[in-house]
Order: C-alpha cells, then structure tokens, then sequence
C-alpha cells in the first residue's frame, strides 16, 4: 500500500525530465500561430466593439476568440518535439498577445483603478524633476518609483505620451519576463518541454491577464523578481565566474527590484534565502549555496537601504492589508463572520454558470497537477554539467539537490492559502495578488506532474489532446478568476472604477487645470479622484494621506462631524458626481476601502448632493448637468 | 549605434523617429555594453536579449536615482547620463575586449542543426499577423474614441485668472451631438445684470465672455444661467460665484 501510495505521488521516484527535442533552430509553426492568434485578436477587438454599444451577445464572441489564441500555441508546446527555439518565440507571442488582449479593453486611455495612482506619481517627478513626491491617492506609491522613472525616460526621451510609452514599456516587460521565466524553468528541470509548460500554467494566474499588465509597481517588479531568479540560476551553477561579476549582474537588479516593489523584494529575499539553505543543506557544492546566498543578501541589503532612505512606510501599508486579511478569514473559521459567496461580486451580479464552471474546473486541474507533480518535482535532481555535478543521490523527505526545485515545490503550499483567502471580502485582494507569486511554484510542480503523465505511457493524438485541454481550461479559469468582468470594455456604469471613466469625468477634470490652476486641494468619489489628481493635476484631499475622509460631507447632511472633516482637510472645492444616485458601488466602494459598509445599502440621494446649493458661502463655478464642482472656501472661513 | 540613437532623440522631428533611439537607450545599450564589460555570454542570443534589456531597465532606474539629486529628472538628464554610462559601458568592454568571454551553458543539451531563423515565408506570416493586430488595435481605438456615454454642455464661472477688478470669466462648451443655440443670463446680487441671446455653437465649440462685476459689497454674487433655446424656459446649466 505505502509502495502504491509512493509510486502515484512520486515520491522519491525520477522523473523522465528528457529535453524532449531540442528540434530545429527555427521558428517552426510559431509564424503560423502568430497569424492564426492575430485573427482572434482581430475577433477580440470586434466583441469590445459591440460590448460598447451595449450587446451582451459579445462576451461570447470574446471568450470563443480567447480560447482559440490560446489552445493552438498550447497543443503545440504540449506536444514533446517542438523545438526550443520555437517554444521561447510561442511563449513569447502568447504573453504578447494576452497583453494585448488587456489593450483591446480600453486602447485609449488608463482603465484600472491603481494605473491612475501611478500615473499620478509619474506626473509628478515629470513636473518636480525628483522622486519622493506626495501622492494622496497612494502615499506609498512615491517610496516605489520604479516604473514610473522607467516611464519617465522612455516618454521623455521618445516623446510619447504617457500612455503609449507605458504600454510600449509593458510589453518589452511582458516579452523579457516571460523569456525569463522560461529560461529559469529550463535551468531548474533542465528541460525546455517542461519550462514551456511551466511558463503556460504561470499564465493561468488571476492577475496575468490584467493587474500585471497594467501600470502597477507590481508589472515591473515581477519582472525583475523573475530575471533575478533567471541570473541566480545562472551564476550559482558556474564557479569560474568570479566573484565581481556575479556582484555585476546581480546588483543593478536588486537594487531595481528594491526601488519597485517593497512586497516583491521582500519576497525574493525570502525565495533566495530558502533556496540557499535547501542548497546548503542538500548540496555537496557548497559554493553554489554560498553563490544564493550572496544574491539573498544583495537583496536584502537593497531592501533594507532603500527602505530607510526613501522613509517607506510600506510595512504599516502591508501590515494593514495582511492583518486585515488574515482577520477576517480568522472570523470566517471561528464562525463570527459570514464568508464572501464566491461568484457572486459585491454589486450582486452572479457569475454565469459555464463560466464558474471553467473556474471549478481550473481550480481542480490545478490541484490535481500540483498532487501528481509535488513530490516529482522536490525530487527533481539537479541538471548534470553543472556545478553541483556530484549531486546527492540520496532522497530526505522527497528532497534532492535541485535548491530551486525545493523552493519553488514547497512555494506551492501558498496555493490552497490563496484560494482560502478568496473567501473573505478583504482577503480577496491578498489572495489575488498572491497568485503571481504562488504559481512560480505552480508552474513548474504542475508541468513536472503533466511531465510524468505523458511519460508514463506512449505519447499520443488523444494523450495531446487532454492535456491541451486541460491547460486551456487552467489558462481560461485563471482569467475568469482574475476580474471576469473587466477583461471586457463595459458600458459606463457609475462607482465603477474604470467603468466608470469616460469623456466627460475627464472633459471636468481637466477644466479644474486650465480655469483653477493645479495643486488645489479637491475632494470628490473615488473615480473622480483619479482623474482630477491626473488630468486635473490637483491635490485630492484621501483618508490615506490626510487622515479624514471629506467626502462623506457629499452624502451626508452637513453637521459637525462632516465640517470638521472638510476644515481639518483644509479642502477647497468638491466635485460631485450627481450620477452616483444611479445604483450602489460595484466594489462596495465610494471614498475608501476603510468606510463605514453601511454608506452601500442605498445609492446617495440626490438633493443630498445637491445641498450645497442652498449654501449662501459656496459657490458653484462648474456645472455639466452631471457633475459640479463647488467651492467651498468660503464655508471653512465663515466657520472660522 | 550610441550615437544614432542619440541624434535620433535629438534631432527626430516625431515620436516614430525618436521611438528607436529612445528603446535602445533606455532598453538596450546600458545592459548591452554591461554585458559586454564584464565579458559575459549567458549561453544563446535570446538568454542575452533578455539579460541585455533587464539590465538596461535596471540601470536606468539606478541612473533616475543619481538624476534625482539634482533635480535632473528632465529629457537632457536622461539623454545625457544614458548615454555616457553606455559610452563607458564600450570603453570598458573595449579596454576588456582582449579577455576570453565566458559563455555559459544553458543547462540543456543543444543538438540544433544550424538553419535560418526567418525563411521569407516566416517574414509574411509575421508581417500579416502584426498588420493585423495593428488592425484590431485600431478598430478599437477607433471605437472606443467614438463612445461618448454623456452628450453635456460645460458651463462655467470664475474669477478672471490674474485680475483683481472682480471681472469674472464665463464660458460655455457645448460637449453635445450637434450644434446648440443658448441663451445666457448673468444675474448679480439674484438681479438680471446681462443676457447674450442666441449663441450658436457647433459641437466641440466653446464660447467666452469676460462680465464686470459690479454690485453690494466688493465681490457681490454672481451667477450665470444658461437655456437651449429649444427649451427655452427650463434652466439648462447654473453656476455661481459666491459673495465675497
């Protein structure tokens, strides 16, 4: 029984890791998937147009074009005798063509929530000319300035705008990163079968298609995160490579790690430091552990500086979210807290059934890949030809040699904890954003089981086929478990985020510029912050920043509580958003994550909004029949 | 190539010219001629296409950081400072050049037979899927420039920028589907002070008019309310100046 049980899991066996045909050195069919997933892109772009003007009927046009991006260039890299080169230009293509997807959505403008927060600090050190500027929206955004100054060369230098230079700039990220990550995979299961695999499932991870191809410190810092592991992987299996330049490569990328992302650091580090205690423990090369070691400490030195010398406060930022988090999914478990009703979003709107169908489905593709490929892929041995060429044979609780293989197996144990999370109404964003991390362990364990599979019978048409299948489905469930609904350019809708942006939010963010002049201290929604601290270049007055949330004086009548907030704010104007009235927040949100809940039973009343007219001390210099814009200056002072 | 890509930045009258000078000199030569500095092949084109272009885009940002200090996060700061840290990067690399390149292995046995990498059939099937994703990039642009969900007409009132005889400025933009004929009232103190009768204006047009204010107390209130003369007794837009 325990041999059965061992030989299913894999436990302590070898796996046929055969770099399945390194092939011929040219593109193979990689043109012809190129051209085949640019139609479907063309039928992607067609279903954003409809869904424009209003035709549900669209979202099938999409997820039909999507599935067939992605499924040829999947059964291609399934099958064992594609060549290498190949593989990289197909992985390269698909993660192309998924960002454009994202593109697709909204061609002409910024459409996430947090793509507005750093277009404001990249406003900023274009106008200041230096970093660590102020931004009310996300005050740690400034303490994190990596993508913006990447921004901010290739606008100035190219002269694009800001939104053509950072889509430019995300798609050399996307391409780089994924070449990265296959590269990384290729060195740890030396094999370019199982790295393109990996590198697919890696594709499945909620936030691929959208969050980490969007203007976030998180798309950059990925980036960098997966080169560092590339590079690391690459100096410590060769000890003729001198100690400087192993110093030479490794530091320009921590440093850049460190400058972009205090989360995405601070778990490098981690991943560094346990590869390298795995590769002390289980190596008899012990410079390769020392040469991990070095990279783990480059990083946290980086951190740890940078820390310190931008005056972050990001662990306060993190800690907050985390404890959050782990609160309230600690109330789930203890029963003093109902849990979030999975496919259900916070406006009420049900997932369609085939659509939590794919993501069940996904969920149990994944689960199954990762129990057939754990114990394969903590024993996976180190390649030979390397450094660590004497490897130790011998299995200790599954483990062997491969330092990275360890890690990113037991990486994977974040897995269920970031589907648990998702229960939860504030673990969700943790849980969401932890994928990107989680599936660099995913992936590999789950193409090191597919792996296995294949090899434990005859390849075949029909053996391709499920797999290929399956892949698609995780690939496609990662997607609908992502934002389902954003992946699509929707109808205007308000409280909405991006939805909820369109010409004339912007057309009344910018007459704030041109007729009041920049830098005044504005209070409005959560939409109309966004655009009046970017196209507006104002000063918007955020409970994160000044500790008060002044927009809650909108909605309420206006007593005490509500004018202290506005004269402790020193706010100048509102904006109010006379839409609001229509229907409640899609995101439970109207100022801030931290309000009160109970401001989302009901949409705001009208003539609530609308009270500062009878205000003698305010003026009403804005009106565009859906919004107005109020001075309220005259109200602190008459209170003074 | 240093210097191309310069003058390209310098002297490209238009994005598209300066598009390729800037990519190489924020994502290419710094981690090119580091690369080649340090005399170090990662084993294959594409490993060192990669290691090329994150190096790069790390070195900028550690060069942003230098710029910042000086308050140099301009064009001419990152023009200057890229470029002389890739003309190093040569000296460097040109002073080491006599050195043995170490090339990495990339791990995986490489029993390629060496063929071209583009065939002419290759370069058809890649230039039609890029013209066709060009294509779905601008049906979608096209379209989503077209949906304006909110047909509105802009009115406004403000004290008139760098005066301070109480002019006020007042402005009208008609953001609506087609051209629009307003009436417009200027009321002081809740008194008709002036009225402007049949302004016509196409979509897109904005209309401006500078009004003296003059009334009780220094700054009194003013407000300007306009009609569509469709609807010619329902208040269209309001907006005001409180009293001061």
């Amino acid at each position: 029984m325990e041999v059965l049980l061992k030989r299913l899991l894999g436990y302590g066996g070898t796996i046929a890791t055969a770099n399945a045909a390194v092939g011929e050195s040219t593109l193979g069919l990689m043109p012809a998937l190129a051209l085949s997933g640019a139609c479907t892109l063309f039928g992607v772009s067609i279903a954003n147009v409809f869904i424009r003007h209003g035709d549900p009927r669209a979202e099938l046009i999409f997820w039909v074009s999507l599935t067939c991006l992605v499924m040829p260039p999947v059964l291609r890299l399934v099958w064992p005798a594609t060549g290498r080169i190949e593989r990289i230009a197909i992985l390269s293509w698909l993660g192309l063509a998924i960002y454009i997807v994202h593109l697709l959505e909204s061609p002409i403008k910024f459409d996430g929530h947090d793509e507005y927060l750093h277009w404001a600090t990249a406003i900023d050190i274009g106008e200041r000319h230096h970093l660590f500027t102020i931004n009310s929206l996300l005050p740690v955004s400034p303490q994190f300035p990596g993508l913006e100054l990447l921004q901010s060369a290739f606008g100035q230098l190219s002269g694009l705008n800001m939104f053509e230079s950072v889509q430019i700039i995300i798609a050399v990220l996307r391409v780089a990163g994924i070449c990265a990550l296959f590269f990384f995979y290729e060195r740890v299961a030396s094999s370019a079968w199982i790295a393109s695999l990996a590198c697919l499932i890696y594709m499945a991870n909620s936030n691929f298609i959208g969050f980490l191809a969007s203007f976030a410190y998180e798309t950059i810092a990925i980036e960098f995160l997966i080169a560092g592991l590339f590079i690391a992987a690459i100096v410590s299996h060769h000890p003729s490579l001198p100690w400087w330049k192993v110093l030479g490569l490794t530091t320009p990328v921590a440093v850049a790690l460190a400058i972009s992302h205090h989360m995405t650091s601070w778990t490098g580090f981690v991943l560094f430091l346990f590869a390298a205690l795995a590769a002390h423990f289980r190596q008899r090369e012990r410079d390769f552990a020392w040469r991990l070691s070095a990279v783990a400490a480059v990083i946290f030195v980086s951190a740890s500086i940078w820390g310190e010398f931008a005056k972050s406060d990001a662990t306060n930022y993190i800690g907050g979210i985390v404890s959050g988090a782990l609160s309230e999914f600690y109330a789930l478990i203890t029963g003093s807290r109902t849990g979030r009703v999975l496919f259900v979003a916070d406006d009420g709107a049900t997932t369609p059934v085939i659509f939590q169908v794919i993501a069940l489905a996904s969920v149990a593709l994944t689960s199954l890949g990762l129990a057939i490929g754990f114990f394969r892929s903590l024993g996976l041995p180190m390649a030979t030809g390397t450094a660590a060429s004497a490897p130790v044979t011998a299995v200790f609780l599954g483990l062997r040699d491969n330092a990275f293989a360890i890690v990113l197996t037991l990486l994977t144990l974040g897995f269920p904890l970031s589907l648990a999370l998702r229960l939860t109404g504030g673990g969700w964003e943790l849980g969401n954003r932890m994928s990107a991390f989680v599936y660099l362990g995913v992936g590999l364990v789950v193409a090191v089981g597919i792996a296995d599979f294949w090899y434990s019978n005859r390849a075949s048409t029909i053996r391709l086929l499920i797999v290929s299948t399956a892949l698609t489905t995780i690939i496609l469930g990662g997607a609908i478990t992502g934002n389902r609904r954003e992946l699509l350019a929707n109808p205007y809708a308000p409280a909405a985020d991006g939805q909820s942006i369109e010409p004339m939010g912007i057309s009344a963010a910018r007459w704030t510029n041109t007729w009041l002049g920049e830098g005044w201290r504005f209070a409005s929604d959560r939409v109309n912050r966004l655009l009046l601290a970017t196209y507006g270049v104002q000063r918007v007055v955020t409970s994160e920043q000044d500790h008060e949330e002044p927009g809650l004086a909108m909605f309420n009548q206006l007593g005490d509580e509500e004018m202290n907030a506005i004269k402790v704010t020193r706010t100048d104007y509102l904006l109010v958003d006379l839409r609001l009235v229509r229907s409640r927040p899609k995101f439970d949100v109207y100022f801030s994550s931290a309000e009160d809940a109970a401001l989302h039973q009901h949409a705001p009343l009208r003539d609530n909004l609308l009270k500062f007219d009878d205000m003698p001390k305010v003026g009403r210099p804005y009106d565009n029949g859906f919004e107005v814009i109020y001075d309220i200056r005259g109200l602190i002072k008459s209170a003074q | 190539m240093i210097l191309t890509s310069v003058g390209l930045v310098v002297f490209g009258w238009f994005p598209l010219l300066k598009l390729p000078g800037a990519a190489l000199l924020v994502f290419v030569l710094p981690g090119w001629t580091l690369m080649r500095s340090l005399n170090f092949d990662a084993g294959g084109l594409a490993q060192n296409a990669v290691l090329d272009i994150t190096l790069s885009i790390s070195l900028t940002l550690v060069v942003g950081l230098v710029l910042h200090f000086g308050d140099a996060i301009t064009r001419n700061g990152w023009l200057l400072s890229l470029a002389t840290l890739s003309l190093a990067g040569c000296a460097v690399a040109a002073w080491r050049r006599t050195g043995s390149t170490l090339t990495i292995s990339n791990g995986v046995e490489s029993s390629a037979s060496a063929q071209p990498l583009f065939r002419s059939s290759t370069a058809r099937y890649l230039l039609a899927a890029l013209a066709i994703v060009l294509a779905s990039i601008y049906v979608a642009a096209i379209d989503a420039n077209s949906i304006k969900p909110f047909q509105f007409t802009e009115l406004w009132v403000v004290a008139s920028p760098g005066k301070s005889d109480g002019s006020v400025s007042i402005g009208l933009h008609n953001a609506e589907s087609k051209a629009v004929t307003y009436r417009l009232e200027v009321l002081v103190d809740d008194r008709l002070a002036r009225s402007w009768e049949n302004i016509s204006l196409p979509a897109g047009e904005i209309w401006q008019a500078t009004y003296e204010r003059t009334g009780l107390g220094k700054y009194p209130r003013v407000e300007v309310i306009t009609y569509r003369t469709e609807e010619p007794d329902r208040v269209y837009r309001r907006a005001w100046l409180a009293a001061e």
